[in-house]
């Protein structure tokens, strides 16, 4: 079996999206954008040899690198030059975690490296000609070299291929940096942001991360498992445990100041809610109620937890626990299972998901009167609910239909659904602070694994397999 | 209601800040890691399973396992497990120091939060069943693990079907 499914053969109806490309807010360099029914056709003949080429040239061993599942062709075509001067090969370059970044994103396609007609470092040398016959928009050149006090001395020039029609490209960016030689990944993630930004016009997430539980049998006592809370770049590099126990750790939740992850923890074979700081690991409990203590969710200011508590009884109701007096303020009261309390942007009101009506749906609480309204009645399964970042419309949730449960975004105005995924063993949706992706938890042949799925579901990718089980993502903020 | 959810709430943080000023006080079997730091003391070298106390109770208990299985989207214990329950139950009254904990497990489809809900609506009918057979209150606890614990690896209706149950283990003997 394939491990890697090129671009084109995953969803062919997205050729047909080309022309439907939107302008990206260059506003430097253009004023609207007339020119995107133009280039089309050159733009679907400079995929469909991506396409093919993707096909041919994937190694076998793709398991360590992000694997597009699903990609569209409605994406910026941009190359990225090695970096490293004196090894264009070398796997840790930074033109390499950028191009992984971009393709990642679902907004660009990236040539292959082996398909580069041209490896310039300096603006001087690029033969714009070249790389416009393939269809090029974008290209970032750059360079990378050791100093002699172990750090490394970077600089990046992003050029305009399609608007200059001399043969000397447009500089758009050019930047230079200096950085210790274990900040390289980093330094790599914070270009691709600001690629991204002048690109697209709307923030990258490239240098967010990530945090997951893993699960994986103990080695000496297969029969029992061992969890770890972990903590990753974005794109699943520089894992690192925050909390490893014998008991399950569940539902991790990023404080908005990305500073801390709240979690409920069963090492005491009983579940406990706590925080912990992501830089020192040092933790706090905050709740250790009788029965259920589960779904912690930061409110916007940081300053409370909304949670589901079962206070001795069968059913977890919500409630709020601001983390400064340790006050606790109950908001539902009745006998279903409400849990996953997720709040508005506003900070005004909560989703939270109830059985109340007979099955799991998506149901809303304003914090000022207690009104208690239902939000979604299509389809017999809706869970697991967030505001999509940047919108007070739309939320991501995980939606059953006849294909199992899968990620889907719901349009509050609209009234619509629209499913994302077709995996059908899917949960735990975490939306990016950009709102453009959502990390989610899937079953591949029997393990669990992290994806992404883009918000208009036109972009699927899979993030590197770790040991064990990954599962219960949360995306970090900025 | 409200004074005792205040009480509670206090008791916490004082535990909260308890474990604050001290150094890390916790079991063998979790370990806390800063972000930048190694992994600490490896969970797996002191494991504090006992996996021969649950084969020795249910050998006292003359049951072949102490598990109770449910059926999709249901609480209801069916006939064939009220056996298990009677030989816990008997027990437990002739051992009055005798704990156990009933843990609920639901399988692995859709939400986690949501799947702790049906484990712990498991778990106490559970416990409301043998409260009715006689035993006292404080030698049970519920808890429910959701979809953390699958008996079983597989995404087909066996063993989802293995997923869906109470596991009743001893504490204390008595």
């Amino acid at each position: 079996m394939k491990k890697y499914i090129p671009l084109l053969f995953g969803d062919t109806r997205s050729i047909v999206g080309v022309g439907l490309r939107a302008c990206p807010k260059r506003a430097t360099t253009i004023g609207s954008c007339p020119y995107v029914r133009m280039r089309s056709l050159k733009y679907s003949i400079w995929v469909l040899i991506m396409g093919l080429m993707t096909f041919f040239t994937t190694p076998a061993s793709a398991a360590l690198d992000i694997e597009i599942t699903r990609g569209v062709v409605r994406s910026i075509p941009i190359a990225i030059v090695p970096f490293d001067v004196n090894n264009p090969n070398n796997p840790n370059d930074i033109a390499r975690i950028i191009s992984n970044d971009l393709n990642h994103s679902g907004q660009f396609q990236v040539m292959p490296q082996s398909r580069l007609p041209q490896q310039p470092h300096d603006a001087d040398a690029v033969s714009a000609d070249l790389w416009k016959t393939l269809g090029l928009d974008d290209l970032v050149i750059g360079s990378a070299t050791l100093t002699d006090n172990g750090q490394t001395k970077a600089d990046m020039t992003l050029l305009d291929l399609f608007h200059s029609n001399q043969s000397t490209p447009t500089v758009l960016m050019r930047q230079s940096y200096t950085v210790a030689n274990s900040q390289t990944r980093a330094l790599a993630h914070h270009i691709s942001d600001i690629i991204y930004e002048k690109l697209t016009g709307e923030k990258g997430v490239f240098s967010t991360r990530l945090a997951y539980v893993t699960v994986e049998p103990l080695p000496n006592n297969p029969r029992h498992k061992r969890y770890s809370l972990m903590i990753s770049d974005v794109d699943g590099h520089n894992a690192k445990p925050l909390l490893t126990s014998t008991q399950p750790i569940m539902s991790p939740d990023w404080s908005p100041d990305g500073r801390s992850v709240a979690y409920v923890s069963f090492e005491t074979k009983l579940p406990q809610i706590f925080t912990s700081d992501v830089a020192t690991g040092q933790r706090r409990l905050i709740s250790s109620f009788a029965g259920i203590n589960g779904a912690p969710s930061f409110s916007p200011d940081s300053r409370s937890l909304a949670v589901a508590l079962s206070m001795g009884r069968t059913n977890p109701n919500i409630y709020i626990i601001d983390l400064g007096s340790g006050r606790l303020t109950q908001l539902t009261d009745d006998a279903a299972i409400n849990t996953e309390p997720s709040w508005a942007p506003d900070g005004q009101s909560l989703l939270f998901t109830s059985d109340r009506g007979g099955a799991p749906q998506i149901y809303s609480i304003d914090l000022a009167g207690r009104q208690v309204h239902r939000v979604t009645y299509l389809g017999a399964y809706n869970a697991s609910a967030m505001y999509l970042p940047g919108s007070s419309t739309k939320i991501s949730l995980l939606h059953r239909d006849d294909r199992g449960f899968n990620i889907a975004i719901y349009d509050l105005q609209s009234g619509t659904m629209q499913t994302l995924t077709q995996g059908g063993y899917i949960e735990s949706p975490s939306p990016a602070p950009n709102g453009r992706m959502i990390v989610y938890s899937t079953n591949v042949g029997g393990r669990r694994m992290l994806g992404m799925v883009s918000s208009n579901g036109q972009v699927n990718i899979r993030l590197p397999e770790v040991s064990g089980d990954a599962q219960a993502p949360a995306w970090s903020p900025y | 209601m409200k004074a005792n959810l205040k009480w509670a709430m206090m008791l916490v943080m004082a535990v909260a800040l308890a474990a604050c000023s001290s150094k890390p006080d916790d079991t063998n079997t979790t370990s806390i890691v800063g972000g930048d730091q190694a992994i600490g003391a490896g969970v797996g070298s002191n494991p504090d399973f006992d996996d021969s106390m649950d084969a020795r109770m249910a050998k006292i208990l003359g049951i072949e396992k102490n598990t109770v299985y449910f059926d999709f989207d249901s609480d209801v214990i069916k006939a064939d497990y009220l056996p298990i329950l009677q030989a816990n139950a008997d027990y437990l009254k002739k051992h009055p120091k005798a704990r156990i904990l009933i843990a609920g497990n639901a399988d692995p489809r859709g939400s986690r939060e949501y799947n702790i809900g049906l484990g712990q609506r498991r778990a106490d009918v559970v416990r409301q069943r043998l409260t009715m057979m006689g035993v006292t209150a404080n030698q049970m606890r519920t808890v429910s693990y959701g979809s953390e614990k699958p008996a079983v690896s597989g995404n087909d209706d066996y063993a989802y079907s293995q997923d869906r149950r109470d596991d009743i283990t001893y504490d204390n003997a008595g």
